[in-house]
């Protein structure tokens, strides 16, 4: 097997079960395989209502069949794994890993005051942000992290604002840890997983970009090639950001052009020139704020 | 149960008082009865699984051109892509949902998706 | 050996999580039971209980924590009152159907708009359907009982449904009361160590946590079905465990409702909360001028005592029944009249709507109300099925 993927393949065994119910080709069942090999099967791990319903499954039956994860309702995962995490410290488990895999409608909106309070509070859990920029499970409406100008059933001319930056924010909570990640790139998802999971690193986020096939109106088999232009064009640049050192973790020397990127996806089908010139215009301010934030935290300032 | 179909039918079974009330769940567990039965080899039941989907391609894993470099069973959103002995990659037809990612990301162009013949 | 103390409404129920021995308690502060979120913390700094706490950032989150830390297998607690109740709700159908004994503590207030801070049972009446159960408390002595009583209840195998314990806002929360506190021994025979049953523990290397359920669209019913059951079951358990309760420590509260003088009584007032020790002083009054009136205080609200208030009101020779409804709507009313349906000579029910936002009713209203009833019988009729009672007139409004 590659050199690149031997970290992957450390953990041979699967612990998510083929049998749920996600669209073919959906970026989200990458991500949950990676991340319950890296806690391998053990301790908590647990989904909110969304699409992580899909990789959730119906319980006792479903992809979840061999782990066991309770699936709490949309916009509760901050209290709950704040409860969960409190619990476990005063009977005695502190050891015990409780690893969250939620959607970016959770996490940017319904749940986004009670994310905001949990890392906060500072409480010992690790999350994974399956990020499809949209609330797919519902169809395909807008959320916080839905891109400039891109089409969703809310935002049928394209969406006028610009997203949120889930790390930034939580770097201005002084979180330990927190990344961007994307499909595409699993060995960089992983070891990022692995990071985010020690215990000096709690609480931790990780935003990882997920395409989804019918709403971004990819083809399915495309999927991790998306994903993959997304971060070579400079869409979705991958950054981590540990107790104080800010870096790249996959520097791209030449970035490729955003219109590859762009006429793959048909929410993009309708973008014009000055449309692309304001995307790109959004890529080179988040650009400079992360040529900031190197300097800032390699206190060349 | 019986299942009625005319109208009539129905109209005599209730002259009749001939109903089958159904089967009341005592505990949780009863409700649960489907899924220890129907779980196969590695857990996951068929009633869930692509079986009865209408798949109108399938891939085919040409085994002389793998080069081994496991990127398919590194792609796979379902992770049903495993390693064999010799170091070459199949996969477990009935979940396969043929999303087409391993195909479209085999760098020696060995997974074909094949159309099935219906 | 019970000792004596003088304690607050509030403290009494934070007394009673510590003797219940909480494993966790999901606080935020509200408007009047942030008390017992503060007495409990200080019961943890200062080494008295061992318990998990989170001071959330807002009722819903910590609804939730305490649903996270009932999910992991130990005894949780939260305190809260109307708009915290409110924000709440959402996860409190999830914790019922999940069906993971808890018990919350709620002081009864009434909610905005119009902003009022007092006594009033409009936010656990919009409760009514999440499938919690509802004990309400008329003393602070009840206060401390019930919250033992209640973990018993909810962790019942025959009920496994999360509790309100309810009493009045600031007549019960901010009063004092002398209080027999019993001691911790005796708490702990009464109630054993909190056992999350076997099939609570699915995770593979046995941490006990609830796996709860995701769609699960064929089998709907049948869930809801066995939860219902739960509730129903309540009521037997509800009297038993209050009667074991009497025989332990002395002192019973009459499980599901407690009837005062009414088996020759014509005119019977309902109460629920704190106005039933009025309610008893103005029927001791009553009796004394020859007056023949009773009072029922229905204690357990969820599940709601239908065949034992059916069987204390047709034993009684009752032809009227005046319900002191603390809700705005009228609902109390329309809970006593439904449960009254199945007898066969139906006194009339007639509603009070009285005390929204910590009114005052003294005694002379609760005469009034029941003579009111007494003319009803004589007249054998009523003219409002339900009416506001005592409200000011414009002449009043000088008189703040």
């Amino acid at each position: 097997m590659l050199k690149k993927y031997e970290e992957l393949f450390s953990v041979k065994e699967e612990f998510m079960l083929p049998c749920g119910r996600s669209c073919p080709g959906c970026g989200g069942g990458i991500i949950t395989r990676f991340a319950l090999k890296a806690v391998e099967g053990k301790n908590f791990v647990l989904s909110s209502g969304s699409c992580g319903t899909n990789t959730t499954g119906i319980f006792p039956i479903g992809p979840m069949a061999r782990v066991g994860v309770p699936v709490t309702m949309l916009g509760a995962f901050g209290g709950v794994f704040s409860g969960i995490r409190e619990a476990l410290n005063v009977t005695g488990r502190e050891d015990a890993t409780v690893l969250g895999i939620v959607g970016d409608g959770d996490a940017a909106d319904i749940g986004f005051g009670l994310l905001s309070g949990m890392i906060e509070r500072r409480h010992k859990v690790a999350l994974i942000i399956q990020d499809n920029q949209g609330y797919a499970a519902t169809g395909g409406q807008r959320s916080g992290t839905t891109p400039l100008k891109a089409w969703t059933r809310t935002t049928p001319d394209g969406k006028k604002q610009p997203p949120k930056q889930l790390p930034f924010i939580f770097m201005a909570h002084d979180i330990p840890y927190t990344a961007t990640a994307a499909i595409s790139h699993p060995e960089d998802l992983f070891a990022k997983i692995k990071k985010a999971l020690k215990p000096e690193n709690q609480p931790s986020l990780i935003q990882a970009l997920s395409p989804c096939v019918p709403n971004w109106k990819i083809d399915p088999k495309r999927t991790i090639e998306v994903a993959r232009l997304a971060v070579e064009t400079g869409f979705w640049p991958l950054y981590e950001y540990e107790r104080g050192s800010f870096r790249r973790t996959v520097f791209i020397k030449e970035k490729k052009p955003l219109q590859e990127f762009l006429k793959l996806q048909g929410r993009y089908a309708h973008v014009t020139e000055e449309d692309i010139r304001d995307i790109q215009h959004y890529m080179d301010e988040l650009e400079r704020k992360i040529e900031g934030y190197l300097r800032f935290y390699s206190q060349e300032i | 149960m019986k299942i009625v179909k005319t109208f009539y039918e129905t109209v005599d079974l209730v002259k009749r008082g001939d109903f089958d009330f159904g089967w009341r769940p005592e505990t949780i567990e009863d409700l649960c009865q489907e899924g220890p039965r129907c779980l196969p080899s590695r857990g996951a039941p068929a009633s869930v699984t692509p079986d009865f989907m209408m798949r109108e391609y399938l891939p085919k894993f040409h085994k002389e051109k793998c080069n081994r470099c496991g990127t398919c069973w590194v792609f796979c959103p379902l992770g049903i892509i495993y390693e064999e002995e010799d170091g070459s990659y199949d996969y477990e037809v009935e979940f396969c949902r043929a999303c087409g990612i391993c195909a479209h990301e085999c760098p020696t162009q060995a997974i074909e998706m094949v159309r099935l013949i219906k | 050996m019970s000792k004596i103390d003088y304690l607050r409404g509030n403290e009494a129920a934070a007394m009673g999580a510590k003797l219940a021995r909480i494993g966790f308690m999901g606080a935020y502060p509200m408007v009047p039971s942030s008390e017992v979120m503060e007495t409990i913390r200080t019961y943890i700094e200062k080494g008295e209980l061992k318990a998990g706490y989170v001071e959330a950032d807002g009722e819903k989150a910590s609804h939730l924590a305490t649903f996270g830390a009932a999910a992991t297998g130990i005894r949780a607690f939260n305190a809260t009152s109307s708009q915290g109740l409110a924000f709440m709700h959402e996860g409190l159908h999830m914790h019922a159907g999940s069906r993971m004994p808890t018990v919350i503590a709620i002081a009864n207030r009434s909610l905005f708009v119009p902003q009022g801070i007092h006594c009033d049972h409009t936010d656990t009446i919009s409760q009514r359907d999440t499938g919690w159960l509802q004990i309400h408390c008329e003393t602070i002595q009840e206060v401390l009982d019930t919250l033992i009583q209640a973990y018993k209840i909810s962790e019942h195998k025959e009920v496994r449904t999360p509790v309100f314990v309810c009493y009045d806002g600031y007549f019960i929360s901010h009063s004092l009361e002398r209080v027999a506190v019993p001691a911790q021994e005796e708490v702990d025979r009464f109630l054993p160590p909190y056992d999350p049953e076997e099939w609570n523990k699915t995770v593979p290397d046995g941490l006990p946590v609830f796996t709860s359920f995701g769609f699960l669209d064929n089998w709907f019913m049948e869930f809801k079905y066995i939860q219902w059951r739960g509730v129903e079951a309540a009521k037997q358990v509800i009297a038993e465990v209050d009667e074991e309760f009497g025989k332990r420590f002395g002192r019973r509260y009459g499980g599901l409702l407690d009837p005062y003088l009414t088996r020759d009584a014509e005119v019977i007032l309902v109460t629920t909360g704190s106005h039933t020790s009025t309610a008893r002083f103005a029927v001791n009054v009553m009796r004394k001028t020859g007056r023949r009136v009773g009072v029922i205080k229905i204690r357990s609200f969820r599940p709601y005592p239908r065949e034992a208030l059916c069987e204390a009101v047709g034993a009684s020779q009752a032809k009227a029944v005046i319900v002191l409804d603390r809700i705005f709507n009228g609902a109390y009313t329309d809970e006593v009249k439904s449960a009254l349906y199945p007898l066969k000579d139906r006194p009339m029910v007639k509603g009070f709507i009285c005390g929204l936002n910590g009114r005052d009713v003294a005694t002379y209203n609760m005469i009034d109300m029941a003579m009111q009833g007494f003319e009803m019988v004589k007249k054998g009729s009523l003219d409002q099925e339900v009416e506001y009672y005592f409200l000011r007139r414009r002449e009043d409004q000088g008189n703040a």
